[in-house]
């Protein structure tokens, strides 16, 4: 039988980046604390999986970074949304409430 | 205790221990893997480079000071498997990963020289085809030792091959990917400076082999080593051999034969068979061992692998020296029985042999009266037996009558057991009046090898002729004769006895040494058995063992006319 957690696992994946925006609308963070703000929704475990994506991310310019020093260890990347990244998130919420809705529609 | 490696993750130093170092490596590499392919590889690497620098930070706290195995197991579960890295665009699993890369990277050929005996040779081969060096090497030593092939084979390759001088060659040499060098060169680095703090604490035996570069110095390493493997493995065919016959020897043979005749038990044969395993074996096994160590340059000491292995040696040595001692108590003590017959005899009688090793299917005499003594063993009635030679010895008595004082020795572990065992001899003669039928032979049925010995002496009236049958020509070599007639002559003639010893009657022409003693009138030239000696008014001339000496009294002439005329 095929295990639906593989299923799961490709749902989360797909909606990471507009939780990770998300998060980020709410204030700076930096990897280690998008990951406590996520962890309740069980989208992301590891800090793993935040780095690739958060570079893409940097890299298209939706994404910006600040240095900020630190008490326990090296400098850490602060992240926040650029305006075309702010712009970027609310095109993604409008697309996941649409979607939801037609999908709880479907499956009821 | 452990060993630990410094190294610098993000402008931040961290001790590490080696196998948590080695898994980190792993752990970067694996990562690295899978996002290589990624925009923005080198960045994300930095960044997780930091991100674990600041994990480390936070669990080395004022107690701890070296970064330990659970703390890469929790970095893992912070930052994920390897896979986690993976996005869906560029590398869905790690094996496609591996092989884009591995594809894309074609391995080169290069000398190494960060391992190297002569020329690197060896390990850039090992590099290319996937090999342990070691094993190259070895390939090349035993094809040296075959057809001296391999020494052209390795100048050419030195003179073709190029030395790998940047990093880029080294991770060309090995087939790694190009574009992780960053964190490659970062590890590496980190590499080095361990070796250096490896130089600087370890003592002098490893930077013996592993630092010191000399190239001289590694050659001397590499022939001694063969050598020494070469011996190593002579010694080991000769000890595997020894123990073939030792393990042949369980049938009737001559091993077999004394090893029942003097050890008490068949354990402490296996025993002393362990001890002779223990004690040549482990020492050949170390020679190979460790002329492999020296050949190969492996600098790997294994305190528990020598300890132990002295260990066993040791308790091989108790074995053996209690075997030989147990065996050695059983001939602590000796024992003398003594047994005089006296007998009336004619004015003429004849000694001779009765001949039981040959009833005993023994060795036979040797013809031309050598006397081959010892011990022999002979098989009879499916029973074996040890068979000792007597000695015979003749003296002049000093009254009428003929005696025969058989004297029989054996040993034992106490006093009593040496008694039994000599009284264990059997030994028979037959006497009358015409003389002598002597056993040649004695054995001890049912009693082990303890020294037994039977000294027969026979002495004889004076004035009483004696006959020696042919046969005694074994035992009488020893027998004092005045005739000076060499002592294997002497069986089968007619011999006097006189208060000097026996003197033969029907020797003539048989005397080999007949008393030379020549004097002129005068005193003055002497010619006896050692040498030929002048004294004249001129010189003392003297011609013997010392050789010519010639001691001038006034003038310095003519001494070889005087020997001449003599």
């Amino acid at each position: 039988m095929l295990n639906s957690e593989n299923a799961q696992a490709q749902m989360r994946k797909g909606v990471l980046e507009l939780c990770v925006l998300s998060v980020l609308k709410n204030g700076d963070a930096y990897p280690s604390q998008i990951i406590e703000a996520l962890r309740e929704t069980k989208l992301v475990v590891v800090e793993g999986t935040l780095y690739p994506l958060l570079t893409r991310l940097k890299n298209t310019g939706l994404l910006a970074y600040r240095w900020e020093e630190s008490t326990s260890g090296p400098p850490r990347k602060y992240y926040r949304l650029t305006p075309e990244g702010i712009k970027y998130l609310q095109e993604l919420q409008t697309a996941w409430h649409d979607l939801v809705l037609t999908v709880n529609k479907t499956i009821q | 205790m452990n060993k630990t490696v410094t190294i610098n993750l993000s402008g931040f130093v961290f001790h590490i221990n080696e196998d948590a170092y080695s898994a980190l490596q792993a752990y970067l590499n694996e990562i690295s893997n899978y996002i290589a392919q990624q925009e923005g590889a080198e960045e994300m690497l930095a960044d997780i480079e930091s991100r674990i620098a600041e994990l480390l930070q936070t669990a080395m706290g004022q107690n701890r000071q070296v970064v330990d195995m659970n703390d890469v197991n929790r970095i893992r579960e912070v930052l994920g498997n390897p896979a986690d890295f993976a996005t869906e665009g560029s590398a869905p699993n790690s094996e496609a990963t591996e092989q884009t890369h591995y594809e894309k990277i074609k391995k080169r050929l290069f000398r190494n020289p960060d391992d190297q005996v002569l020329g690197g040779v060896c390990s850039g081969l090992g590099a290319y085809l996937d090999v342990d060096t070691t094993w190259v090497r070895l390939a090349m030593v035993l094809l040296v030792s075959a057809a001296g092939l391999s020494i052209w084979v390795y100048l050419v390759l030195w003179l073709v091959i190029p030395i790998a001088t940047t990093a880029a060659d080294r991770y060309a040499m090995r087939g790694e990917p190009g574009n992780l060098e960053n964190i490659m060169k970062n590890f590496q680095e980190e590499a080095k400076e361990f070796g250096k703090r490896q130089k600087q604490n370890m003592p002098r035996y490893q930077e013996m082999g592993q630092s010191v570069l000399n190239p001289t110095f590694k050659l001397m390493g590499v022939i001694v080593g063969a050598f020494l493997l070469l011996l190593g493995i002579g010694l080991l065919a000769a000890f595997l051999m020894s123990l073939l016959g030792i393990g042949i020897a369980s049938g009737n043979t001559w091993m077999s034969n004394w090893r029942s005749a003097i050890v008490q038990s068949s354990d402490s044969y296996v025993m002393a068979i362990c001890a002779y395993i223990l004690l040549v074996g482990i020492p050949i096994a170390m020679l190979i061992y460790a002329a492999l160590k020296l050949m190969l340059r492996i600098n790997y000491r294994n305190r528990w692998l020598n300890a132990s292995l002295s260990l066993i040696w040791l308790i091989g040595l108790g074995m053996a020296m209690y075997v030989s001692g147990t065996t050695l108590m059983q001939f602590k003590d000796d024992a003398r029985i003594r047994e005089t017959s006296k007998y009336a005899v004619n004015d003429t009688i004849s000694i001779k042999m009765n001949n039981r090793s040959a009833i005993y299917d023994g060795p036979e005499m040797d013809e031309e009266g050598g006397h081959t003594g010892g011990y022999f063993f002979t098989e009879r009635d499916n029973k074996n037996y040890i068979m000792g030679m007597m000695e015979l010895i003749i003296v002049p008595a000093d009254n009428d009558s003929l005696s025969v004082t058989i004297l029989r020795t054996a040993n034992g572990s106490d006093s009593r057991e040496a008694n039994r065992n000599a009284k264990g001899i059997e030994y028979t003669y037959t006497a009358n009046n015409k003389g002598l039928l002597l056993d040649d032979v004695f054995i001890f049925p049912g009693r082990q090898f303890r020294m037994q010995e039977v000294e027969v002496r026979v002495s004889i009236p004076i004035g009483t002729v004696v006959s020696f049958d042919r046969n005694c020509r074994p035992f009488i070599d020893e027998a004092e004769n005045v005739s000076h007639v060499w002592p294997g002559k002497v069986a089968g003639r007619r011999w006097l006895m006189t208060s000097g010893g026996l003197k033969c009657i029907d020797c003539q022409g048989l005397e080999s040494e007949e008393e030379i003693n020549v004097q002129d009138k005068d005193g003055k030239v002497l010619i006896n058995k050692k040498g030929i000696y002048v004294d004249d008014e001129n010189a003392k001339v003297s011609i013997d063992a010392n050789g010519i000496r010639v001691v001038e009294k006034e003038r310095v002439e003519k001494k070889a006319n005087k020997e001449d005329e003599k």
